[in-house]
């Protein structure tokens, strides 16, 4: 059994909490069984995306969906936003209520109601097929108010070498779909706290491919390959991108932003643990790219100092470009 | 931008063989699994952690994945 829980806060911006519970259970020699669940609860101030400007700037978003006819009572909303319901279509058998935020001149537009809450689990078998073959295969889930995951993987390992090599090779899908508060939006319209379109679908598959070699009595080397094709919405459906004047550099307007719909990834990752007297090295480097252009290069080091048998003391290092 | 690439491709180079130097013969014998065999020397020793740590990355930056399954499950990127 494996327990922790992550607090994470920016200045600011953005706080998270995260507690996390992971048990394992051994059914027999062969056989391994493993769950976990999580919970995450994301609070506190995102970017809307947009750039500041010198005169006070209005955010507007969808706040409710509320029968015809409804009267609005209230003029303001959480984060001292002000509501206004919106005249309906022709046709329309509910109407939307809308939320108003200001932002003051040159403050950079940050989303201060924002609020996640994510409940997340994951199920997986360890089996051993022959002395040197493992099967391992898995399912998750994670669900918030406004976006859906579901995944399954399946991942083969063999030894080979008297135990110095391991090959393996695995695949994995993910099915994810993303209702947000007020519907999808059509990307690059204008801003609105209408009511938007119905929810959107993500698929992802990620191919994986490594290899695992003891090097020497201290030091152990793992290299792996994949790669991600991912297909459906990948836009954040609160994010804005702000059109601005050409001449004076202020905004003008606000616009939904668009990601394209099929993404490729692929990365290249090398692993090494080397056991010094009794302390260990972690060294790890990966290589990133994909086809919107992004290319990254992640070094990762951790020095773990033991102190006695039960004690240890372990700086980081990560240099991400 | 792309000589800077070249740079870290030589720099990763220069590692791998300056750690490779010496290996007369890859590998350990059965009987010289001893330290591979410790806990701390499993190539994730805390999955918990990894994971919370790869979902602060997933979330924060462009790239993602590398040691295993990228899977964000989550609507945070």
């Amino acid at each position: 059994m494996d327990a922790g829980l992550l607090y994470y806060h920016e200045d600011g911006r953005v706080k998270a909490i995260e507690p996390e519970l992971n048990v394992s259970y051994k059914i027999n020699e062969d056989s391994l069984l493993s769950l976990g669940v999580a919970a995450d609860s994301l609070t506190d101030a995102t970017p809307l995306g947009a750039v500041p400007s010198s005169i006070a700037q209005n955010y507007v978003r969808f706040y409710q969906l509320v029968p015809l006819g409804t009267e609005v009572t209230t003029t303001t909303a959480s984060g001292g936003s002000t509501v206004t319901l919106i005249t309906p279509k022709a046709g329309a058998t509910s109407q939307a209520i809308s939320s108003t935020s200001t932002v003051a001149p040159n403050t950079y537009p940050l989303d201060h109601g924002f609020y996640d809450r994510r409940i997340a689990g994951h199920l997986g078998w360890t089996q051993a097929l022959t002395q040197t073959l493992k099967l391992d295969v898995g399912a998750a889930y994670s669900h918030e108010h406004d976006y859906r995951s579901i995944s399954g993987h399946l991942g083969l390992s063999e030894d080979l070498n008297s135990h110095n090599t391991t090959l393996n090779a695995g695949l994995n899908y993910e099915s994810d779909s993303s209702f947000p508060l007020g519907g999808t939006p059509t990307p690059l319209t204008l801003m609105s706290g209408d009511w938007k379109g119905p929810a959107a679908l993500l698929h992802e598959v990620d191919a994986l491919i490594g290899v695992t070699q003891v090097m020497t009595r201290r030091w152990l080397a793992a290299l792996s390959y994949s790669y991600s094709h991912l297909q459906g919405y990948q836009t954040d459906p609160y994010k804005v991108i702000s059109v601005v004047d050409a001449l004076s550099g202020e905004p003008t307007s606000q616009l939904y932003e668009s990601r394209p719909d099929a993404r490729r990834k692929q990365s290249l990752f090398l692993d090494n643990k080397i056991h010094l007297a009794s302390d260990i090295i972690s060294i790890s480097v990966r290589g990133f790219k994909d086809d919107w252009g992004v290319k990254s290069f992640t070094t990762d080091i951790r020095y773990r100092w033991q102190f006695g048998k039960d004690y240890y003391f372990e700086p980081h290092l990560r240099y991400y470009q | 931008m792309r000589s800077q690439q070249k740079t870290r491709v030589y720099i990763l180079v220069i590692v791998v063989a300056a750690l490779s130097a010496g290996c007369a013969s890859i590998g350990a014998k059965p009987w010289q699994h001893d330290l591979l065999a410790e806990q701390a020397m499993q190539l994730d020793v805390y999955p918990l952690e990894t994971s919370m740590d790869d979902h602060i990355y997933f979330s924060k930056e462009a790239s993602s994945g590398g040691r295993s399954f990228a899977g964000g499950g989550c609507g945070c990127n």
